[in-house]
């Protein structure tokens, strides 16, 4: 097999190539990385071998392994690729909170439908992997299904939509596909994070107590997964043929904590490491119910206050969809991959990425004290 | 710390004053007093501010208050055994503007206390004084509260009254925070065996961290909800009241919608809060005394009801009072 990856560069890219680099019949990786000004390309697949590298020794087969991995300079119009690619991992997506829903469709389905006629076109190709997200469930409540909706839900943002239409996309264009729905990567397993998403945002703006009301129900799941697990599923998915079109979802569905949990466990952490929070001078935040939220909600847009609009609009983006409770179903993930999802135990992996972020902004703070 | 129980303290005297300058929020944005526009502040629930002025000054709105309350206690200056002058900005604690340049003259100006001026010219002759500050919005909280405190530890004393006031200085901005400020004052006897909103009880979160206002107003505004929804929870929870229990909530000036999330938070009905009409803004110390002043005016809240009050000052100091109507 040689395999495409895009978005090799973002939060779960790393970890993809990593396992694919690991799957014995991948003959060859081939990321597409975007052009940058200020980076060569040559110094960016450096960074990303260095990057996958950490999660390889460095034994003749692990450093043959890197050697597998190539790179083409592109974005996701791009109108060839090298002779030979069998599998395409589509993983590249605008996530940004403030862009346009124009702006999320050129890439995330424009962008999609366009790979996909490239797919059609190659001679050797096998099997499209849409990297996509639990939130294409929108305002869905209780049970989601591993299946497509012929009909779109309702949805929080503009993120979810896009990524939903890219979905319809992908199970109309005729090629044999498999679509991954990931629940919320919260980092790798050893707790480093490759590209800091609205999640780790929210996170440090907790640990800095500028988060007052969280959305949401104290029973309400907070589904998080680790790099590791998805790239590893999404590796599988790569290896198994597939005729017309799968949908799986990677989710830690029973195991995933609730958010008064969550909250707990997460605000326990910060009295370890951080002087105001063990002093009890920064107050938990409260979970609060949409009535309320939507009240406070029209009080920071009325006020116009810039910092409160930008995490408000996060908080809108990423914790709104915590009004919804709701648990993935996977067991068509699970026929995949052989039996129960490789789902490290949430605690495990919060504690390792906060501890991660805690030191990081301590260091920043530091850095420019 | 809390003060646990019910007791024969009450507030046997309310009053709040505004000086009559009203200015309206185009108007103070035409003099450059805003950091927002009219719009925003509009929004939140902000009409105008009222604006002391050379007659109507700090010291004016200060007596005036004192004797209101008096006279709304039916008390004597001289039964006063008690005088506690609060204030929430440094330059209410002075008479006069404090020179920029030191020299000796005006450092002795630094000791003029308009407690002093007040307790002689209402003839508070037979009173105690002392002052409170560093508590901005939450000064007349703490002076209520010093005065209820000496009450219970003093036998002998009966009578204690409260002036609050805050005079933004001449052409200082009239905004804080997203708020509209007005000059304000208020005041409040304290009497043993006043059954008129009797002392119930208080309890005062302070929260150190958020010392230095201006580094921290994005911490602070956050940390505004949870903070007041437990000092509540925790003022509640120690009385063995429910949210239910409270008949009414007495809010401070601060932007209305900001009482619905903090009802919502501590599951207390949004029914409950007091809505007194014209908004005047926001003062620094006076607002929930200005609404008990005319509630108590309204004559419509039954006797026994149990109020709620509460408000926040920068230092910080969560506070809530509860009082049997």
């Amino acid at each position: 097999m040689q395999v495409l990856v895009t978005g090799a560069t973002g939060a779960v890219g790393p970890a993809i190539v990593a396992e694919l680099l690991r799957c014995a019949q991948v003959e060859r990786v081939v990321v597409l990385l975007r052009p940058d000004l200020q980076t060569s390309n040559g110094d960016r697949l450096s960074g990303l071998r260095l990057r996958v590298g950490n999660d390889f020794a460095d034994s003749p087969a692990d450093v043959a392994a890197r050697d597998r991995l190539e790179s083409i300079v592109g974005d996701v119009r791009l109108k060839s690729v090298p002779r030979g690619i069998s599998h395409i991992v589509h993983a590249a997506a605008v996530t940004r909170l403030q862009a346009t829903l124009e702006e999320l469709r050129e890439t995330n389905v424009e962008g999609t439908r366009h790979l996909l006629q490239l797919a059609q076109s190659l001679p050797d190709f096998r099997q499209f992997v849409q990297v996509s997200t639990h939130c294409v469930a929108g305002q869905t409540t209780g049970a989601v299904p591993e299946a497509l909706r012929d009909e779109p839900p309702e949805f929080v943002n503009r993120y979810e939509r896009s990524k939903w239409e890219a979905e319809r996309v992908v199970a109309t264009a005729g090629v044999p596909a498999r679509i991954v729905r990931l629940t919320t990567c919260l980092g790798d397993e050893s707790g480093g994070v490759h590209r800091a998403g609205g999640v780790h945002l929210a996170l440090d703006w907790l640990h800095r107590g500028l988060i007052p009301l969280l959305p949401g129900t104290p029973e309400t799941p907070v589904d998080l997964i680790s790099n590791q697990a998805a790239a590893r599923v999404i590796a599988k998915a790569v290896g198994t043929p597939v005729s017309g079109i799968d949908v799986c979802q990677v989710a830690a569905g029973a195991a995933a904590p609730r958010l008064r949990e969550l909250l707990d466990f997460v605000v326990e952490i910060f009295r370890r490491r951080s002087g105001p929070w063990r002093r009890g001078q920064i107050s938990q935040p409260s979970i609060v119910g949409s009535v309320t939220f939507d009240e406070f909600r029209r009080s920071v847009r009325s006020s116009r206050d810039a910092l409160f609009l930008q995490i408000l609009d996060a908080v809108d983006t990423l914790l709104t969809p915590l009004l919804y409770p709701r648990t993935y179903e996977t067991t068509r993930a699970e026929t995949l991959w052989g039996g129960p999802l490789p789902i490290v135990d949430w605690r495990q992996l919060v504690s390792k990425v906060l501890e991660h972020r805690i030191a990081k902004t301590t260091n920043e703070i530091a850095a420019h004290a | 710390m809390s003060t646990k129980g019910g007791s024969s303290i009450g507030l046997a005297g309310v009053a709040g004053v505004l000086p009559p300058q009203r200015v309206a929020l185009e108007d103070l944005a035409s003099r450059g007093l805003l950091t927002s526009s009219p719009g925003v502040l509009s929004d939140l629930g902000f009409a105008a501010a009222h604006l002391a002025d050379e007659t109507h000054d700090a010291f004016w709105l200060a007596r005036t208050a004192a004797e209101r309350a008096l006279a709304d206690a039916q008390v004597s200056p001289g039964e006063i055994g008690l005088l506690i002058f609060a204030g929430g900005l440094a330059d209410s604690h002075q008479v006069g503007p404090l020179d920029a340049v030191c020299d000796h003259a005006s450092l002795m100006h630094r000791f003029r206390y308009p407690s002093g001026r007040l307790q002689d010219e209402l003839g508070l002759d037979r009173a105690e004084v002392l002052g409170i500050a560093q508590q901005g919005c939450a000064s007349m909280f703490a002076a209520i509260r010093a005065a209820h405190n000496a009450l219970q530890s003093q036998p002998e004393l009966e009578q204690a009254l409260c002036v609050g006031v805050d005079v933004l200085p001449p052409r200082a901005g009239r905004e804080i925070v997203y708020n509209v400020i007005s000059d304000a004052a208020a005041a409040v006897v304290v009497s043993r065996e006043s059954f008129r909103d009797r002392w119930l009880g208080y309890h005062q979160l302070s929260r150190g961290y958020y010392w230095d206002t201006p580094a921290r107003q994005a911490e602070i505004i956050a940390a505004y909800y949870p903070t007041a929804r437990l000092a509540i929870a925790e003022l509640l929870d120690r009385h063995n009241l429910r949210p239910d229990d409270i008949d009414l909530v007495i809010p401070s000036g601060i932007q209305r919608r900001s009482w619905d999330v903090l009802l919502d938070l501590v599951q207390i009905p949004r029914e409950k809060l007091y809505e007194p009409g014209e908004s005047f803004g926001h003062s620094i110390c006076a607002d929930n005394f200005l609404y008990l002043e005319r509630l108590r005016r309204e004559g419509v809240v039954r006797r026994g009801a149990k109020l709620l009050l509460f408000t926040y000052g920068f230092g910080s100091s969560w506070c809530c009072l509860l009082l049997e109507h």
